[in-house]
């Protein structure tokens, strides 16, 4: 089922005059995708969810769920009424309730209610879709945050909902635990085939499990398009840093060939860079490149590359790679490095990377 | 839903928007209108009755002489001095006790912590006006027992009395009586700011060479002011509103109090007079919103310290040494006075055909007898119908209102839903005899005449939400604030009203604070003594007021029987009471 | 569900609002014998006095020898606070008794209000009531009388210090120990043989002797018997008699003045909406005929000027005298009452006085 939502607008009371909380919010989430709000809190993007849900009621602006306005300046169809399942951030488990109860809930508020068997072969149904069934007689106080976890998602899933909405599912959970449960996540939700609107502030999350995803700040969407996309093409020195590390620099685009490419001139010489269209020769620009696009050498020759030369401030032993922290001039660079590299801290060295891989945005 | 238009423009689809709103919460919208009018329409009465001559269903016109006629009378400022007086003094004694008492119990090595604990909530059991009587059988200054004990002992030094010492029959008296009751309610106020309190303050102060006692009156005492002051605030308006002890031990020797003087217009003189009775009770209602508002500003002055809140750590206990066990006896003496003497001198009258101060040559009349007659008494056994019926119904309805309206305030954006919470607080600083004089007021005359219930148990049901909806909204307001929002959005998202989720989702969650309240409302509904005075007819009086018609009537030994049968009630219901507050603040005792 | 809800709301409050209005009212018969028949059906009458336990069972045993058929439920009620609380209920339309005793001070309030069913030709339904018991208005039927005495705790009181009249109640030696009650209705009652002015005067000798100022008689006189005060400055016959019943040992003792003052102690009236009538109205009608005032002198309430009379003998003995207030002097007594409590310095009287 497809959600729309356009011109999304919230304000609320303050305690000093009047916050906005989102101004105009606009996107589409097709059938069946896995759409992702992401953001740093307070961008409004757990407000946006709950505008969805009909847990807030927007100041001005229309979402349409399926075939049906369910808010817009002359209708508001409260949460109870929209085809929606969805996951709190706290799991909202209820403590004075059981496992099974907690799963059945949804079922029992709908008319005509269903016979107590059918309630049970639904409520096991879900149960098994998240491993829990075993578990159903157990008070809900008594369960781990995973489990607790995995019986929030069969409550929002066991009235078969239209939509699944999910607020930082994740993030109470240990590293672990929520790097095993992100792919059973994804896994289960395609398997049913469910339009899914995930809000995290996880990067990492964002990307691994996203068909697309709508980067926030300050109540707007910043940019929205595929995970790899959003990684490689960020649009804005924000996203860039969001999504990823990144290291930038100031430059000047000095001119611009066919081939997409440009030559932009810096303190530390000149590059060759990818450029977004519209910015013309003169223009104050960023130059952005991501840590491990950076490779290190001792001799600098480098055909079809950029290269700098640095000194190696710090490098530190992560186990899967070395973060390397190198002064270019007065500009601190960091570059992820496989863990074989031969480095020592204090060395002069050479910084190579890939036009393509240098992506270069309008100066803010 | 929780969510409210927030737009000055009265456009169609606004207007639409409010009224979809207010369908889907026509049961919450109906609860406030009721409290609203339950409140509001007899405060309105009074003022308008202080304004008119005559009785208030037969109004003999407007004017401004009941005003000039109640400010030039000696006995209001007399009252009011006296009142004022008696407050003060008695708030001094209560709070004194109950500092030692709190410090006692949380930050010392007192042994029997838990039973000091009960010693000291136990005397919430007894009603007011049975704890006066009782003190009125010990301290009469000729036959009280304990003045015979005294003169006895004084003989042996050579001093003959033929009466007193003491004499409860005066501002001592009910000094000595507030003083006392006062205890139970302010100790629970400040007993947990004596446990939060963060003890390296108090660590601090001893290292540098404090003694105990100057680390107690130096460090400790001053960290706790906020909340003592708090209290005593409290303390001190509770004390303005005290009907029960001025009326059976201060009218006699002639000393009125605000209340009383309310009583005495308009039920006691030949002829009362309704008029003036409105000015003292506007009056006496200006006044204590005015300490009301004094009390929410010494409260938000009381937040601004941090030191004491947070929790978790057990404070340091400080080693009384060879004063452990003395300490204890000083809870044992306060439940003496408190509890054991009068429950003893009123069990003893009840055994008794007539009053006599106990001897060996009384003995021999002694028998259950009085027992007997009063359970072959029908009116009795009504009376304690309509009191168990008043009891169920006001703790059911003040609490399900109280938890409604609290819902309200804490979780929706409503406007105006902080005005709404204010005005539930407002009837905290309405006395109970206010109370009952605005209902009367407003039950005699249209519109509220025509529901045909006054004199019922309604009219008194509806008298003791009014006085107890602040007490119950209070509590459903912090109990609220602790169930976590999500739990009951996640019942809207799962496809539950808002009246369906309240009742499956946030009603379970805080049962035990709302049976908490539940009982603390029964006690007091139990024990109620001036509102049903006012507004219940005969055929609908409840136990207290029947203990007091007993009294008054000169029929001590039946006054006793039913207030010994009240207490023996009343005391389980107390400690089960203790038990849920224990859940509910999950403190360790 | 949610209309569930509403339609009991509507029921609920339908049910409180319109129940007590629905009483249909009964018919009263216009003869004695109609009455009774009719009152037989109705088979029992409410009435509320100040007749406590006792005395109930002496009073009207032989109206319910005369009429088994009809059952008595009686209710004691006493002080002004009860009546107050009487009047207003019965203004807002709840009639719990069908008879009720109307004190003095009321009289006026429940007529003028509407409250009271008739008036009734007393005299013609009941040929052998006495004149002087029945109210001008007709609404009202005297069957109680109070005469007010001096009560002192006889092994507190010397013999030669027993009062023997009113002014003794001035003597220093009281000072302090003696009870006066504050409802002023001894004092109003000697106005009639007195006048205002020697009232007056009296009522503020008597305030100097700091006297222990009580309302109500029973608690005053349980406390003068059990030794806590001395005396009584008057005080009920009836409320001695009351006492000596329940315990003829007791040291509580009465002295009459050479002016006793007499009134009306219990005027019973009809209340309007009263769902008995006519047993009511037969009740009354009984209790104010001889055989009843013969019952009340069982009690101490009965008539001081009867000759042969228990009270009318006792006081002759003495050399007292009975002055009695009439039914029309209620505005006069009221207006006396209100300037005894501005001399005493009570709540009410002062204050009206000063703006009036």
């Amino acid at each position: 089922m497809r959600v729309k939502v356009s011109g999304l607008t919230k304000t609320f009371e303050a305690v000093d005059g009047l916050a906005h909380a989102l101004q105009g919010v606009d996107f589409e989430v097709q059938p069946s995708e896995f759409y992702t709000l992401l953001g740093p809190s307070g961008c409004g993007k757990s407000t946006t969810l709950r505008c969805i849900a009909g847990l807030e009621r927007p100041t001005s602006g229309e979402i349409i769920i399926g075939d049906r306005v369910v808010a817009s300046s002359s209708t508001f169809v409260p949460p109870n009424e929209r085809p929606i399942g969805m996951v709190f951030q706290s799991y909202a488990i209820w403590p004075h309730m059981t496992v099974f109860k907690n799963v059945a809930f949804p079922l029992k508020q709908a008319r005509p209610r269903p016979a107590a068997n059918e309630i049970k072969r639904r409520v096991t149904e879900a149960l098994a879709l998240v491993q829990m069934e075993h578990l159903a007689d157990r008070p809900a106080p008594y369960l781990s945050g995973g489990q607790q976890q995995r019986v929030a998602l069969a409550r929002a899933l066991v009235s078969k909902p239209q939509v699944l909405l999910l607020d930082e599912p994740l993030s109470n959970l240990d590293a672990k635990l929520r790097e095993e449960l992100r792919l059973e996540l994804k896994e289960l939700v395609r398997r049913l085939g469910i339009t899914t609107l995930y809000v995290t502030h996880d990067q990492i999350e964002a990307l691994a499990m996203s068909d697309r995803i709508a980067v926030m700040l300050n109540g707007k969407i910043l940019q929205e398009s595929t995970p790899k996309d959003l990684y490689l093409h960020p649009k804005s020195k924000f996203v860039a840093q969001f999504v990823g590390q990144v290291n930038f620099f100031e430059g000047t685009l000095a001119e611009e060939s066919a081939s997409g490419l440009a030559s932009i001139a810096t303190e530390h010489g000149k590059l060759s860079c990818l450029v977004t269209p519209g910015l013309a020769p003169g223009a104050k620009v960023w130059v952005t490149v991501r840590p491990e696009s950076i490779a290190l050498s001792r001799d600098g020759n480098r055909q079809e590359m950029n290269v700098f030369k640095g000194k190696i401030v710090k490098a530190i032993f992560l186990g899967d790679i070395i973060d390397c922290q190198i002064q270019v001039g007065k500009q601190p660079f960091r570059a992820k490095l496989p863990v074989t590299s031969d480095l020592a801290e204090g060395e002069e060295i050479y910084l190579h990377f890939n036009p393509k891989a240098c992506v270069v945005l309008q100066h803010d | 839903m929780p969510a409210s238009t927030k737009t000055a423009a009265f456009t169609p689809s606004r207007v639409f928007g409010l009224w979809s709103q207010v369908r889907s919460n026509l049961f919450l919208v109906l609860v406030t209108a009721f409290l609203l009018l339950l409140i509001l329409v007899p405060l309105v009465r009074l003022i308008l009755s202080s304004f008119q001559l005559g009785h208030p269903a037969m109004p003999e016109g407007w004017t401004l002489q009941n005003y000039i006629a109640a400010y030039a009378l000696p006995t209001f400022y007399r009252a009011l001095g006296t009142t004022v007086v008696l407050s003060a003094v008695s708030t001094l004694i209560t709070l004194a006790i109950a500092i030692l008492f709190a410090w006692l119990v949380e930050r010392t090595d007192m042994p029997f912590r838990n039973l000091a604990w009960t010693l000291i909530l136990i005397p919430m059991a007894i009603p007011g006006v049975l704890f006066a009587l009782g003190w009125a059988l010990l301290l009469s200054p000729k036959t009280g027992t304990m003045n015979i004990v005294l003169r006895a002992a004084l003989e042996l030094f050579g001093v003959r009395l033929s009466e007193g010492p003491l004499n409860i029959y005066s501002l001592g008296g009910l000094i000595f009586l507030d003083g006392l009751r006062g205890v139970t309610t302010i100790f629970l106020m400040i007993v947990g700011a004596f446990r939060m309190m963060d003890p390296s303050l108090e660590e601090a102060a001893r290292v540098s060479r404090a003694s105990p006692a100057g680390t107690f009156f130096q460090v400790t005492l001053p960290v706790l002011l906020p909340a003592v002051l708090t209290a005593g605030m409290y303390e001190f308006v509770s004390s303005m509103e005290s009907f029960e002890a001025p009326l059976a031990v201060g009218l006699p020797a002639g000393i009125f109090v605000l209340s009383t003087l309310i009583y005495f217009t308009v039920r006691l003189q030949a002829p009362v007079d309704y008029g003036l009775g409105s000015v003292f009770g506007v009056t006496y209602m200006v006044l204590l919103l005015f300490l009301l508002w004094a009390y929410r500003r010494a409260v938000r002055y009381g937040e601004r310290y941090t030191t004491v809140t947070g929790k978790g750590y057990r404070p340091r206990v400080i080693a009384l040494g060879k004063w452990r066990y003395p300490a204890l006896g000083m809870f044992l003496i306060y439940f003496v006075l408190t509890v054991l003497a009068p429950f003893a001198i009123l069990f003893w009258a009840s055994l008794l055909p007539s009053y006599r101060p106990p001897s060996l040559e009384a003995l021999g009349v002694v028998s259950l007898r009085n027992y007997w007659e009063i359970f072959s008494r029908p009116h009795f056994l009504a009376v304690v119908g309509n009191t168990l019926v008043l009891m169920a119904i006001a703790a059911s309805a003040t609490m399900l209102l109280a938890f409604f309206v609290s819902w309200i305030v804490v979780r929706t954006k409503v406007r105006g839903r902080a005005l709404l919470d204010s005005l539930l607080f407002l009837p905290h600083s309405i006395p109970g005899i206010v109370v009952a004089l605005a209902m009367i007021m407003a039950y005699l005359t249209p519109p509220l005449s025509y529901l045909k219930i006054y004199g019922t148990l309604w009219i008194v049901t509806m008298g003791l939400i009014v006085t107890y909806i602040a007490f119950g909204t209070r509590l459903m307001n912090s109990s609220i604030i602790q169930i976590q929002k999500e739990l009951e959005e996640a019942a809207y998202v799962c496809g539950a009203t808002s009246t369906k989720t309240l009742l499956a989702i946030t009603l379970p969650l805080l049962f035990p604070a709302f049976a908490a309240g539940w009982i603390w409302v029964a006690v007091h509904a139990l024990r109620a003594f001036s509102i049903p005075l006012m507004l219940a007819s005969k055929r609908n009086e409840v136990f207290s007021v029947l203990m007091w018609q007993y009294w008054s009537d000169g029929d001590v030994a039946l006054a006793s029987t039913l207030g010994v049968l009240l207490m023996i009630t009343l005391i389980p219901l107390t400690l089960l009471m203790r038990r849920f507050i224990v859940q509910v603040s999950g403190q360790q005792s | 569900m949610k209309t569930f809800r509403l339609k009991v709301a509507v029921v609920f409050l339908g049910t409180i609002a319109f129940a007590p209005a629905a009483w249909p009212q009964a018919r009263i018969g216009k003869t004695l014998d109609e009455i009774v028949k009719l009152a037989e059906k109705e088979g029992k009458v409410r009435i509320a006095s100040a007749l406590d336990r006792d005395e109930e069972s002496l009073v009207f045993h032989g109206f319910q020898q005369k009429y088994p058929k009809i059952k008595i439920e009686s209710t004691r009620i006493t002080g002004s606070d009860s009546r107050e609380k009487l009047f207003t209920e019965a203004l807002a339309g709840l009639v719990e008794y069908d008879v009720t005793d109307v004190s003095s001070e009321v009289q006026e309030k429940f007529i003028k209000a509407g409250l009271l069913a008739g008036p009734f030709h007393w005299r013609a339904l009941f040929p052998n009531v006495d004149e002087k018991q029945v109210s001008p208005s007709g609404h009202l039927v005297a069957v109680g009388w109070s005469t007010h005495i001096i009560a002192y705790n006889s092994s507190l009181v010397p013999a030669e210090r027993v009062p023997k009249k009113w002014e003794d109640c001035l003597d220093p030696y009281w000072r302090g120990k003696f009870i006066v009650d504050t409802r002023p209705k001894t004092l109003t009652g000697l106005g009639v043989a007195w006048g205002e002015e020697r009232t007056l005067d009296f009522a503020a000798k008597l305030k100097n002797n700091q006297p222990v100022w009580k309302r109500g008689q029973t608690e005053a006189l349980t406390q003068v018997a059990a030794g806590e005060y001395a005396m009584i400055c008057g005080s009920y016959y009836q409320s001695l008699h009351r006492l000596k019943r329940r315990d003829p040992k007791t040291k509580l003792t009465i002295a009459f003045p050479p002016e006793v003052p007499a009134s009306v102690g219990e005027a019973l009236a009809i209340l309007k909406g009263a769902s008995n009538p006519n047993a009511a109205l037969l009740l009354t009608g009984w209790l104010a005929s001889p055989e009843g005032q013969k019952a009340y002198d069982k009690i101490g309430r009965g008539s001081p000027f009867v000759e042969g009379g228990e009270k009318w003998t006792l006081m002759r003995n003495v050399g007292a005298k009975a002055v009695l207030r009439q039914w029309e002097d209620n505005a006069a007594e009221e207006a006396l009452s209100k300037k005894i409590l501005a001399v005493w310095g009570l709540a009410g009287g002062a204050g009206r006085k000063a703006v009036q």
